[in-house]
């Protein structure tokens, strides 16, 4: 597994989190891997916050619950996006080296 | 997650909050009701709080994280307050009515500090929010 490819991964993932592509090349846990996990995580707190918008619209849950579902989907998303961009820059400085 | 947990403390603390605020208002909006399902006045409610333990369950329960839910909703036993209003169709033979024992004041009072608390764990969730939003800034 290397940069380029998790890199890709991210890519497709990120337009519709919902479908993440599943390529389990690797053997082992790889850092690859882990991503996809973390993003599945973050994917689930999404779906999450859609569920509890649809219970608050059938009067089945909280405001405060919806709004705490919406904080987190936000907040984890972040913190993907934290980790994309460090991918990404590590990516370029590797395309910037001389060969 | 542990780093949502902070936030689901205190989500805890809202919705206790929030369902104190429904017992107060159910209080006020009966000040005057003489007459329920079960028969008699309205009897205030309050609430019970209790601690719900939260997090790793291989800790003790007490070093781990602690939420609160309403236990339950009791009825005040204090005696109704007695007026004469021999006129009044729910008075008895002596003419005296029994209205509930809620006193609109301290139910206000109540309110408030119900959205006082309501508040203060919203607070709480924006500060853990900007300390998440601030981690995140070391990698920027």
């Amino acid at each position: 597994m290397n940069d380029i490819s998790v890199y890709n991964k991210i890519q497709k993932a990120i337009p519709q989190p919902s479908a993440v592509p599943s390529t389990g090349k690797s053997t082992g846990p790889s850092f690859g891997n882990m991503l996809e996990d973390a993003i599945n995580q973050v994917n689930g707190l999404e779906v999450n916050s859609q569920t509890e918008m649809n219970k608050f619209m059938t009067d089945d849950t909280d405001l405060h619950s919806v709004m705490m579902a919406l904080e987190k989907a936000d907040v984890s998303f972040q913190i993907m996006m934290q980790v994309r961009n460090k991918i990404v820059s590590a990516y370029q400085e590797i395309m910037k080296s001389q060969v | 997650m542990s780093l949502f947990s902070a936030l689901e403390i205190n989500t805890t603390g809202l919705t206790a909050q929030r369902r104190r605020a429904e017992v107060a208002s159910s209080n006020l909006s009966n000040t005057e009701t003489t007459r329920t399902a079960e028969g008699g006045p309205y009897r205030r409610k309050d609430v019970v709080f209790q601690t719900t333990t939260f997090g790793n369950e291989l800790l003790d329960a007490n070093v781990r994280n602690q939420g609160v839910e309403v236990a339950a909703v009791v009825e005040d036993t204090t005696p109704f307050d007695r007026r004469y209003e021999p006129g009044h169709p729910d008075a008895d033979a002596d003419g005296y009515v029994s209205y509930p024992n809620v006193s609109a004041m301290e139910e206000m009072a109540n309110l408030m500090s119900a959205a006082r608390s309501y508040e203060a764990n919203i607070g709480a969730i924006s500060i853990v929010k900007t300390m998440i939003n601030r981690t995140l800034d070391i990698g920027k």
